[in-house]
């Protein structure tokens, strides 16, 4: 029972973990606007974009251009794409890339179809993480403790 | 921001990477002792909350990363603390990639314990030399992390010096901070709970 509530314990962090994860990029229909960002939110300016449209689940490559001081890029939809993929490198910090799958008929069926900002806030992400430290030192010092009794 | 995102990285980066910390992690998870993990825990939570503190510097931003910190207070316990605090941080703040948490915890983690090889030289110092040598891994954690990391990202096929200088530029103002970070946060512990150090100081 005891390695049952461990696993599930586990299981339950892992999918809290997925659930939160956080893309920094928005995008918005009309002409198609990406946004990207730093850690901080600071705009990731003159970072190199890359444009790739699927059709049928065939990617091919649509349109390269470049972020603006705002960290934002605009670009016309393509007739009958059915998704795109946004690649965004920054210039300025090499090894600093975000990437994101636009999804056109999810899109349309959303309306005014803004994506990626359904992050944590801050505050939310730093008392979830003391969260997990807390329950990993749990979990930690329950395991420590049988190891020593057994 | 030593932290490289997803899909930069080849495969065989990556896995390496990961290889590299799994073994760290095994190597160092057999030291861990129960009465450890208060310590473990709150110097992993300062390290997942550090990289929140941002310094505008130029066109980018650059986070504090305290790597050094984590070394110099946990010794080899610090490799499991960059790894939870960098999963946590990859999760929750989008800080680095997923697939690439095994290079980023090698980088920052490898980092951390050279700042505590650096640091352990003072042994049978006094105060000062001590609060010197906080003060010197305090920087060279976060100096050798963006060394590693531009390492890493010549291996995907940037040009290594031009990253470096790059990164090492941007990175000018985290390195000054966090030794003195380190250096004041060493010369507080010994004065108030040297034994959390675990050195043996004289005068």
């Amino acid at each position: 029972m005891k390695k049952f509530l461990i696993a599930l314990t586990i299981l339950l962090i892992l999918l809290g973990m997925a659930a939160a994860h956080r893309v920094h990029i928005s995008s918005r229909i009309g002409e198609i606007r990406v946004k990207s960002w730093f850690g901080g939110g600071k705009p990731i300016a003159d970072g190199t974009v890359r444009i790739y449209a699927i059709k049928d689940g065939i990617e091919e490559f649509y349109l390269e251009g470049v972020t603006d001081e705002k960290g934002e890029y605009g670009f016309q939809p393509k007739i009958g794409t059915d998704a795109y993929r946004v690649e965004i490198e920054s210039t300025d910090l090499p090894g600093h890339r975000v990437e994101e799958i636009i999804n056109m008929t999810s899109m349309q069926s959303a309306g005014e179809g803004i994506r990626g900002e359904t992050e944590l806030s801050t505050y939310q992400g730093i008392i979830a993480g003391l969260g997990y430290l807390l329950g990993l030192a749990g979990i930690a010092m329950l395991y420590l403790a049988r190891k020593k009794n057994a | 921001m030593v932290h490289i995102s997803d899909g930069v990285l080849s495969g065989e980066v990556l896995a390496a990477g990961w290889l590299v910390t799994v073994v760290a992690l095994a190597l160092t998870l057999r030291r861990l002792r129960a009465e450890e993990i208060p310590k473990l825990s709150l110097t992993t939570a300062a390290f997942f909350v550090a990289s929140l503190v941002h310094v505008p510097f130029g066109p980018t931003s650059v986070h504090l990363i305290m790597n050094g910190l984590v070394g110099v207070i946990l010794g080899p316990l610090a490799f499991i603390s960059v790894f939870i605090g960098l999963v946590l941080q990859a999760f929750l703040f989008g800080h680095g990639g997923i697939t690439v948490i095994g290079v980023n915890a090698m980088n920052m983690g490898l980092s951390a314990l050279a700042a505590y090889a650096l640091f352990r030289m003072s042994k049978m110092k006094n105060k000062v030399q001590v609060g010197v040598l906080g003060f010197l891994a305090g920087g060279l954690a976060v100096a050798l992390a963006v060394i590693l990391t531009a390492l890493v990202l010549f291996l995907a096929g940037e040009e290594f010096t031009a990253v470096a200088i790059a990164l090492l530029i941007a990175h000018i103002p985290i390195i000054i901070i966090e030794a003195i970070i380190v250096g004041s946060i060493v010369a507080f512990l010994l004065r108030i709970k040297p034994e959390m150090l675990k050195l043996e100081v004289s005068g």
